[in-house]
């Protein structure tokens, strides 16, 4: 599937939307340069899945956790490098473990994500334009 | 009464002793060198790192203090926020040394720790104060109160106001952590780029749309002058933390002015602060660079003057993230 938004709002709007379609024990991937949204669309997600307090970048803390009914796992991975390196990463506990998982910046441990996995990867394809083509839900 | 402070949030593992809440005798922290083979922080080798280092660097600012850690009297420790498995590490660490020596002990916020840098810089601080915290994982406006007491005017909605600066520098290429690489570019170039200067929610901030501003300048102008980038960034950057400051300061009638974090060491920063101060007649309170980053000296402090007010942390408490 692949759609397009044309703000902010828009894009956070998807973002609730696309909440409503997710489990338990769902990894989403998210793809995109710096700037391209990510964190702004698992705003809107996050906000959809009923976490009703403000999330901000996890960049610093790596990961941020939102307690719901069951725990959502905010992974940003943007400040790792060389993962292949770390033979033992307590990262996978969270992955695999039986909250929600939304990974910023994925392609830097693609060879420990669960196959099954829901991609989403964002483009920018103008001023405030973003093109999100998802796949797996 | 003498005070071990320990504070492994992050990246450093950083320990020191403080007497009386007041006097430092040692403030050690020990760079994590080992980051820069992986070009990142990755978060279990900081645990891991924090392991080897935490008990050598504990022994050196004991060293450094002259006190032996029979004479500790309390210990105070950050159980949060910050990265989980680095926190556990100082926080169970703290945990067992004031067990075994049975004395005890007081887990601090780490940004509440930062606000205390200014009661270890200045012997006679002018509260109440408007005091802003800014580093690479945090951005918070804060009213220091005359007893101390912190409220939380704002914070950042999206980035950090470090995290900003580092995330403009990878998009010019230059390595991590890039805030060094901004101010250092910024002083040979020109304000020629009019980036917007974000809104201010109430006192929350946002820089999220402002580096995206710069990615789209940076991909409509391939043949771009870095040094006016940082420059024309970096200003915009200030021009709006002086808005929050100037606001917060006639809100509340305030004159005191103190910045805490990483980004505080900002020559720049403060600068424009020292002419801001002039024009508004602002009294401005920053603490020297070695307080300004994560140290356990602040920790300390801060274990001090909360443990005269609460008393101890029980031994159950624990870390968090966020």
């Amino acid at each position: 599937m692949k759609i397009k938004t044309y703000s902010e709002e828009e894009t956070i709007q998807f973002g609730k939307n696309l909440a409503k379609k997710l489990k338990k024990g769902d990894v989403v991937a998210f793809y995109g340069e710096l700037g391209s949204g990510k964190t702004t669309l698992i705003k809107g997600i996050v906000s959809g899945l009923s976490y009703k307090k403000p999330i901000k970048s996890p960049s610093f803390i790596i990961i941020a956790i939102y307690q719901t009914d069951f725990p959502i796992y905010h992974i940003d991975l943007y400040r790792l490098e060389n993962i292949k390196e770390i033979d033992n990463i307590g990262l996978l506990e969270y992955i695999y473990g039986d909250g929600i998982s939304l990974i910023e910046w994925a392609e830097k441990i693609e060879g420990i994500l669960p196959k099954k996995r829901i991609n989403i990867k964002i483009s920018i394809t103008g001023k405030n334009e973003r093109e999100l083509e998802i796949e797996g839900l | 009464m003498l005070i071990l402070g320990i504070d492994t949030s992050c990246d450093e593992t950083a320990v020191g002793v403080i007497k009386d809440g007041k006097e430092i005798l040692s403030n050690i922290i020990a760079s994590q060198i080992i980051h820069s083979q992986y070009g990142g922080v990755v978060p279990e080798v900081a645990a891991r790192v924090h392991i080897q280092t935490i008990l050598p660097i504990t022994e050196i600012a004991l060293k450094v203090a002259k006190v032996s850690l029979k004479e500790i009297d309390l210990i105070g420790v950050t159980n949060g926020p910050g990265l989980m498995g680095s926190l556990l590490c100082g926080l169970s660490f703290a945990k067992g040394l004031a067990f075994s020596l049975n004395i005890p002990f007081r887990a601090v916020n780490h940004l509440v720790g930062h606000i205390y840098s200014l009661v270890l810089e200045y012997e006679n601080l002018s509260l109440p104060m408007i005091v802003l915290l800014i580093s690479g994982g945090h951005t918070e406006l804060y009213l220091l109160k005359e007893n101390l007491e912190c409220q939380l005017l704002g914070e950042t909605l999206d980035d950090a106001c470090g995290e900003a600066f580092d995330k403009v520098a990878k998009m010019l290429k230059k390595p991590y952590p890039g805030g060094p690489y901004i101010e250092r570019l910024a002083k040979e170039g020109k304000r020629n780029i009019n980036f917007p200067i974000p809104t201010l929610k109430n006192y929350n901030f946002s820089f999220s749309g402002l580096k995206t501003a710069v990615l789209y300048y940076l991909k409509e102008n391939p043949t771009y002058n870095e040094k006016d980038v940082a420059h024309s960034f970096q200003e915009t950057v200030i021009d709006y933390l002086l808005v929050a400051i100037n606001k917060a300061s006639e809100e509340f009638n305030i004159k005191n002015i103190g910045i805490v974090g990483g980004v505080a060491a900002n020559e720049r920063l403060r600068e424009r602060l020292n002419i801001l101060a002039k024009d508004k007649n602002y009294q401005i309170f920053i603490p020297k660079k070695e307080l300004c980053l994560d140290n356990g000296a602040m920790i300390a402090c801060a274990a001090y003057y909360q443990y005269q007010k609460e008393g101890p942390s029980d031994f159950s408490i624990e870390a968090f993230a966020n």
